[in-house]
């Protein structure tokens, strides 16, 4: 190796800087902190905040990334059995509770209908698993025909209800619905899933009256 | 002056292994699928199967037992005639690519077939729906394979490209007189509604 720690010899040069230079080395750092501590009365120190979610009201669109979803109304019901579908409660006293929505797809791939249910929060105290599950899940289902909701192509919208069921503890008449959005992730380190829509944060939070169903 | 020569070596080495990694296509080159062009009646031979698209239908309902499956925009209603040519295979749902690379999934597993198991040899019949907005069928193509593009993206395989020449007129017309259509799955013989091209 020739020179560094190992080198048999080392010459020591003085150099003398010039003035003017050493000013510079003191001043500008000495700038850029004052400058930011100027900028502290007006938020320059503040860490960055989220942004509030936006208000979810029914019928307002709310663009999640791969879809725009817009919610309805909220009903209460017994059971649901449309063809061969039928749902019922989880447990003894309970009931169905089942959130309209109308969901169109705004990319250029196919939507899985798991990715729709993923993007409806609420209280947990609100829902239960249905029978035989660990974690409670809605139940997709579409208006126009009564089946669960297929894969949604893309320009495609779907009317639907995402039902749940209700444990027989849950008797308000009102319910705090979030929207989740996604972020569009190219290459994934942990799961090597490239181009994947990941669920994200809350961006709108809205609070709907459950109805009971005609 | 040795060291400097090692230093812009090894930055001349990465900076070499950087332009072949990311300006080469070498990802497309080597993971592009090997396409056979065809059009809706003809015979496709691809190494593990022979696959004819018979014909199309555009449905506003697909009839099933029990269920009518209802479609969001239209349902593509695509008759295929499949034969396992080495082994059984499992043939993949085909999807549709419009004129503008947007891709359409096929999904109504209760009328339609989404997947079919073929036993080598046998002609078989499919009924394969993909549901779809009026814009879609444009340049429509139907792509066959047997893989899931969303899983290996039919890496260095043998696809089946079916054009289905759609031009504005055509697939207007084609949309405009859209009829109800029998749930079909998979079997040895068509059902009697079956697409002629």
């Amino acid at each position: 190796m020739a020179g560094g720690a190992f080198s048999g010899t080392r010459r020591w040069v003085s150099r003398t800087v010039p003035a003017g230079a050493r000013r510079g080395r003191v001043l500008l750092p000495l700038l850029i902190l004052v400058a930011t501590l100027a900028s502290a009365p007006f938020g320059g120190l503040r860490a960055t905040e989220a942004q509030p979610p936006a208000a979810l009201k029914a019928g307002e669109e709310i663009a999640t990334g791969p879809f725009d979803v817009t919610l309805g109304k909220v009903v209460t019901l017994d059971e649901l059995s449309v063809n061969d579908l039928a749902l019922s409660p989880a447990s003894p006293g309970g009931r169905l509770m089942a959130i309209e929505l109308t969901v169109t797809n705004t990319t250029d791939e196919p939507l899985s209908p798991l990715r729709i249910t993923d993007a409806i929060g609420g209280p947990r105290a609100a829902v239960e698993p249905w029978p035989g599950q660990d974690e409670p899940h809605g139940e997709l289902v579409a208006v126009a025909d009564g089946t669960r909701v297929r894969t949604v192509n893309p320009g495609l919208s779907v009317h639907a209800v995402l039902v749940y069921p209700q444990p027989a503890s849950w008797t308000a008449d009102r319910i705090d619905l979030d929207v989740y959005d996604f972020r569009f992730q190219e290459e994934d380190p942990l799961s090597l899933d490239p181009d994947t829509w990941l669920l994200h944060s809350v961006v709108a939070s809205g609070e709907f009256p459950i109805k009971e169903s005609a | 002056m040795r060291r400097l020569t090692r230093i812009a070596a090894v930055v001349a080495t990465l900076a070499a292994g950087h332009g072949i990694t990311t300006l080469l296509p070498t990802d497309k080159v080597a993971a592009a699928p090997f396409v056979t062009a065809a059009a809706v009646g003809e015979h496709v031979r691809l190494p593990y199967a022979e696959v004819r698209l018979a014909g199309i239908h555009l449905a506003t309902k697909v009839q099933g037992q029990p269920t009518t499956a209802t479609p969001y925009g239209r349902f593509l209603v695509l008759d295929l005639e499949v034969t396992a040519l080495r082994e059984p295979l499992l043939l993949a749902a085909p999807y549709l690519r419009d004129g503008e690379g947007r891709r359409y999934a096929a999904d109504t597993g209760a009328q339609c077939a989404t997947a079919v198991t073929l036993p080598t040899g046998l002609p078989r019949y499919a009924r394969m729906c993909i549901d779809v907005p009026r814009r879609a069928l444009d340049g429509a193509t139907v792509v066959i394979a047997r893989g899931a593009i969303e899983i290996d993206g039919y890496r260095r395989d043998a696809v089946a490209e079916i054009e289905l020449s759609l031009d504005s007129t055509a697939a207007e017309q084609l949309w405009n007189t859209a009829a109800p259509v029998t749930g079909f799955l998979s079997g040895p013989t068509p059902p009697g509604d079956w697409a002629r091209a």
